[in-house]
């Protein structure tokens, strides 16, 4: 696949995930962007690789985590709303909007974790091998995620627990 | 693990997805973004070049002159204040509109750094008023880059410009254009400015001398380290000037403010630093799984107060030292130029 097809076809896709990990659109357009303008020249070798969309992904997730990056969204983008989640329907999906804002607030690299996980629904392995550290230290992102994500549920919007 | 909050998670994560860009957009401009980053490097590692220099020999450009050009200054006292150019500055702004503000921020060679000047028509110093209303000049040292669909086109003195306007109520609006070929230029202001006052704002933008130099710096020679500098003043009298650097290791971030503070936690224990006693506040955070929060307040020579926070990983009482440490090479100049503030 040529680096034009791969954008053709996979950029999209490629927007959408990166929007779901830095939770930011404009964010991920510009991760998208850059990993893209980085990734042409060296198409040839990532093309050879055994899967170049998780390379690609990788690519984004680490320069999403990367703190220049992040600096850069928090420092640069001094208009408002740059990472305030859209508003959710207005009231009444309040609860909704605040699990929004819960997500976008927990700590970068928990929030790759979860997109990894629930959105790519890779496994604990998989995150690892993109995020390039052990799968313990993903599980305990993965906890951590959550139990922050639990400990503020609204009680309107579900009740927790594990299935069997 | 397969619970009702995963599922909910999964349905806000498709919900957050259906935001993403518009890929036509980008794939649109892809190509001429690749070929252009050749060339951005090359200015981007020139004008770093230059910061770098600027910022290694201690020139200020100050209009009154009392600093003259000299050697580096020894660290933690500064002989000369780096002089950041502020490039550009309005012409007008509406009465009533003084410039309170002034700072950088220093992002690194791949997203450049920036300088920011902000007007007001009341003090900022004291708790935040949402009354007061500000026009914000931000000049980025980067070509402009394709960024969200904007909202209308507009001239600036001949140059193709940008307005966005927040989706939100009361959102501000943004405009932005390329100033030159290595820097954008962003008016903003709050929402009651009206956008014509705005428009009359940037068209006035034009090239001005003066310079910024940042009164509380990390101790370290040359370039200035990643993070955000500033300075309020309501008046020459009255001022106060904040560093804010993330990875100040083994700190995960630093934010010092010298001048008037808020929120600052009471109690604490006595400590030694900068020559004389301070006093240091371990704050826990509010999860587990949070950091936990170091204060450090001391009062400078002159009377003023320094405030430090850091954020800290771990074992809060093993930072303490570090903290210390940091403040203690923090760069702080006694007399900044405040002559802008009147």
């Amino acid at each position: 696949m040529t680096f034009e097809e791969f954008v053709a076809s996979r950029l999209a896709a490629l927007l959408r995930y990166a929007t779901v990990v830095t939770w930011n659109p404009h964010l991920a357009e510009d991760v998208v962007q850059e990993v893209l303008v980085r990734a042409q020249p060296r198409w040839g070798r990532i093309s050879r690789v055994e899967a170049p969309e998780r390379y690609v992904q990788r690519m984004v997730v680490n320069e999403f985590l990367s703190w220049r990056r992040r600096a850069a969204a928090r420092l640069l983008h001094l208009g408002d709303g740059i990472d305030v989640p859209e508003p959710d329907h207005a009231e009444q999906h309040a609860d909704r909007d605040a699990m929004m804002r819960l997500i976008g607030g927990l700590p970068p690299r928990q929030r790759a974790v979860i997109a990894l996980r629930f959105y790519e629904d890779m496994s604990v392995e998989e995150i690892a091998d993109v995020l390039s550290c052990r799968t313990s230290t993903v599980r305990t992102h993965l906890s951590r995620a959550m139990d922050t994500l639990r400990a503020a549920l609204p009680g309107t919007l579900i009740t927790t627990k594990e299935a069997p | 693990m397969t619970t009702e909050l995963e599922t909910l998670v999964r349905e806000l994560q498709e919900q957050r997805a259906d935001a993403a860009p518009d890929p036509d957009r980008l794939r649109g401009a892809l190509p001429a973004l690749i070929a252009r980053r050749r060339t951005t490097r090359t200015v981007v590692a020139t004008v770093a070049a230059v910061l770098v220099l600027a910022l290694a020999v201690p020139v200020t450009l100050s209009a009154t002159g009392r600093r003259q050009a000299g050697p580096p200054a020894a660290s933690p006292v500064p002989a000369a204040t780096p002089g950041i150019p502020l490039r550009y500055g309005p012409t007008w702004v509406p009465d009533g509109y003084r410039e309170r503000r002034r700072g950088l921020l220093v992002v690194d060679r791949e997203t450049g750094s920036a300088v920011f000047r902000r007007w007001t028509d009341g003090p900022m110093l004291g708790q935040f008023q949402p009354s007061v209303r500000y026009l914000e000049l931000e000049i980025v040292e980067m070509p402009a880059r394709p960024g969200p669909t904007p909202d209308g086109v507009v001239d600036i003195n001949g140059v193709a410009g940008t307005v966005f306007i927040g989706a939100a109520p009361n959102s501000t609006v943004v405009v932005t254009w390329q100033i030159d070929a290595t820097h954008t230029a962003r008016v903003q202001a709050s929402p009651a400015i009206s956008p014509d006052d705005i428009l009359r704002v940037a068209r006035s933008v034009r090239p001005d001398p003066a310079v910024f130099s940042p009164p509380v710096r990390q101790g370290r020679p040359g370039a200035l380290p990643s993070g955000k500098y500033d300075m309020t003043a309501d008046d020459p009298g009255h001022w106060s000037a904040t560093l804010v650097v993330s990875d100040a290791a083994p700190l995960l971030t630093l934010k010092a403010t010298v001048g008037p503070a808020f929120d600052v936690p009471e109690g604490g224990d006595p400590v030694r630093v900068r020559g004389a006693t301070g006093r240091i506040v371990a704050t826990a955070p509010p999860a587990s799984n949070l950091k936990w929060t170091l204060t450090l307040v001391v009062t400078l020579p002159d009377g003023r107060p320094l405030t430090v926070e850091s954020s800290v990983g771990g074992d809060p009482s093993a930072a303490r030292e570090s903290l210390v440490r940091a403040v203690d090479a923090l760069v702080i100049d006694p007399a900044p130029d405040v002559s802008w503030a009147r």
